[in-house]
């Protein structure tokens, strides 16, 4: 008589549930690969996971940040008071520019005021 | 072949897989993760919790080999209490989640997909494993250990961590809850025999 076989009902329930197919193949590559992941050094798990979270914070930095100028953009009251420049500045060339002075130090024998002097006072 | 005899290559499977031998890692998984997963199965009652449990089992398990001690527990009572101690954890986590009314009422357990064509097979009604399910955890434990687990009463106490005794008894108990639950059930327990008796 089997160690198990003092409830039928039982029993026939187990060989059910032994019936079961259950797939293997997925599950041992799921655990082969923590496993591999697992094996790891500590210092090199830890060089990832600090590069894996600047790759994170900068993409959410910019994701955030197009998201903010694009809030901007669309927003009227933002946008209202903004007054663009005139075309003709903007399409000005540099070359036709006035351009400053050529020097700023006096000629030899220019016209060059003196400078007073202060009043003699013995 | 029986569930509760460890095969003869137990020995150097876990001498090398505690070394890192890949190909004994995957025969000891092989030979031990159907019976973990339905161990889990039981306990839980959903398919997928019990696939997680299992691999996490697994995982826990390879990267503790060398920490098992043979002369403590057979290693299949080792790996049965790290999944039981997972499905309790599970269990846990999900006591707050949000259950349909429905499901509260011990006839509507949900029965996974794959568990209703098994017991469709062998001729068995879906009270058989809803009255399962309906027994406290402590009691599902000890059934399910002793039971789908093919486990001997000394070693359902070491997985539970109480004596045979307490063990034998929560699995009496578990049963005569089992037949109370068909008794009340449309199906009744003198059907359910007589169909298990055809099988």
């Amino acid at each position: 008589m089997s160690w198990h076989s003092d409830d039928p009902s039982l029993r026939v329930l187990a060989g059910a549930v032994n019936d079961i197919h259950i797939p293997t193949r997925a599950a041992w590559l799921g655990v082969r690969a923590t496993m591999r992941a697992a094996v790891i050094p500590a210092p090199r798990r830890f060089a990832l996971r600090s590069v894996m979270a600047s790759v994170s914070a900068i993409a959410a930095f910019f994701v955030f940040s197009q998201a903010s100028l694009i809030n901007a953009l669309a927003d009227p009251t933002v946008t209202a008071g903004f007054v663009p420049a005139p075309q003709s500045a903007l399409s000005t060339p540099v070359a036709s520019l006035p351009q400053p002075a050529a020097t700023m130090t006096p000629q030899p024998g220019a016209n060059v005021a003196p400078i007073p002097l202060p009043p003699d006072r013995s | 072949m029986s569930a509760d005899r460890p095969p003869a290559e137990l020995d150097q499977w876990i001498r090398r897989g505690s070394a890192g031998e890949e190909p004994a890692c995957a025969a000891l998984f092989d030979h031990y993760y159907p019976q973990v997963f339905r161990l889990s199965l039981g306990l839980l009652n959903d398919w997928h919790d019990a696939e997680e449990v299992a691999q996490d089992t697994f995982v826990y398990a390879l990267k503790n080999l060398a920490r098992y001690d043979a002369t403590r527990s057979a290693f299949r009572t080792w790996l049965f209490t790290i999944a039981l101690s997972r499905c309790r954890n599970k269990r846990r986590r999900k006591f707050f989640e949000l259950l349909p009314l429905e499901s509260l009422a011990a006839d509507s357990v949900p029965v996974p997909r794959e568990v209703e064509s098994a017991l469709d097979r062998r001729g068995l009604k879906r009270q058989m494993w809803q009255a399962l399910q309906a027994l406290s955890p402590q009691l599902r434990e000890a059934v399910v250990l002793r039971y789908l687990g093919e486990m001997r009463f000394k070693e359902v106490g070491q997985a539970l961590g109480c004596n045979p005794k307490t063990a034998e008894s929560r699995a009496r108990l578990g049963v005569a809850a089992i037949r109370k639950h068909l008794r009340g059930s449309s199906l009744g327990w003198e059907t359910a025999l007589s169909e298990m008796a055809a099988w």
